[in-house]
């Protein structure tokens, strides 16, 4: 009981202190403070596993994610499309281009660059684990660094139930089944869009707010120089 | 037993205060659509009706798109050979959001020129 409640507390203290992050005024993106983009450019996702549709599935999560931080985001089939009618089809390809020269293109603020270095469901005894992992980088159109971040998120329908201590062979059945779902129909996307929110709203690395975001000019304003007083 | 219960609700609220605020936009199946769009050819058709109905529900209720909508409904049109009812929804981009001005002013002369071209 008295566990209980003192989890409660910290529980309590560390949610309240993951909000307080608006009182910090170290710059954590100096260079974003510098040019406060007001839209991005997300450019097709370079994909390193093997599931041909990897690329295209994290393509489609990441307007909404950016638009909801406050960003114009730039549509991502115009832009493939686009891409494409400039000979541009493959994502690697894309993301050798200058930066500058795509940003100048399109009159975007910075370009969002996206890899997926896993994507894979495997399975292992009687479980199946969904893997997801990917990286993202933020470019100003001038080209220097913005804001990156990589994140790994992965899942099993076993995990966390008590299918296996339930009774030996009914429990194996059960799990196996569920595994065998997991591995037929992989929970690719959800993963997915867990990992755009750790990235850009939730977690360690959250990107500062778009022009369409209600703190932005707040978040800003935490940064500014005072006026100097120079002689 | 009252400070366990007390601990959760403390907990509840906090969570609540760190829900970012959302911007409102209207999204429609967007994000659902453009994955179908992007893996199943046999659904673009079903798509771009889809988008059509979706922006017409949006003006009928005087409700914005979220950003980047209104020119992919556009991208879509073009692709379906309809250029002209594609530059209206490009012009309603540019209207709507001025980061993309750039852009679909870019977009509409050239395909105003195409057009020209093509005598039409």
């Amino acid at each position: 009981m008295q566990a209980i409640k003192l989890l409660c507390c910290v529980a309590v203290f560390l949610m309240l202190a993951g909000c307080a992050n608006t009182g910090v005024r170290e710059d954590k993106y100096p260079a974003m403070t510098a040019l406060k983009p007001r839209s991005i450019l997300v450019v097709p996702v370079v994909n390193n596993s093997v599931d041909v549709n990897a690329s295209t599935s994290v393509l489609s999560t990441l307007p909404k994610v950016l638009a909801e931080r406050g960003y114009y985001v730039f549509p991502v089939n115009t832009v493939k499309t686009l891409l494409e009618y400039e000979g541009l089809y493959e994502p690697a390809e894309i993301h050798r281009e200058q930066v500058t020269e795509l940003a100048e293109l399109f009159g975007a603020d910075a370009v969002l660059y996206v890899t997926v270095h896993k994507w894979a469901a495997e399975y292992i005894l009687v479980n199946t684990r969904t893997t997801v992992e990917l990286e993202y980088t933020l470019v100003a159109r001038t080209g220097e660094d913005l804001w990156s971040a990589r994140k790994r998120v992965s899942y099993s329908p076993n995990e966390g139930n008590d299918y296996l201590g339930k009774s030996g062979l009914e429990g194996l059945l059960v799990s196996a089944v569920a595994a065998a779902f997991e591995r037929a129909d992989p929970n690719y996307m959800p993963l997915t869009r867990k990992a755009n929110t750790e990235v850009f709203e939730t977690g360690a690395t959250v990107i500062p707010p778009g022009p369409y975001a209600p703190d932005y000019d707040t978040y800003y304003q935490k940064f500014e120089q005072p006026e100097s007083t120079a002689p | 037993m009252k400070s366990r219960v007390a601990g959760i609700v403390a907990l509840v609220f906090s969570l609540c205060g760190c829900v970012t605020t959302q911007g409102g936009y209207q999204w429609g199946n967007y994000e659902q659509d453009l994955y179908d769009y992007l893996h199943s050819p046999e659904q673009k058709k079903r798509v771009v009706e889809n988008q059509l109905a979706f922006i017409a529900r949006c003006e009928r209720l005087d409700l914005t798109p979220a950003p980047g909508l209104y020119a992919e409904v556009g991208t879509l049109l073009l692709l379906d050979g309809r250029r002209e009812q594609a530059i209206d929804f490009y012009a309603k981009e540019r209207d709507t959001w001025p980061e993309s001005e750039y852009l679909m002013t870019t977009i509409i002369s050239n395909l105003e020129k195409e057009a020209a071209n093509a005598g039409n």
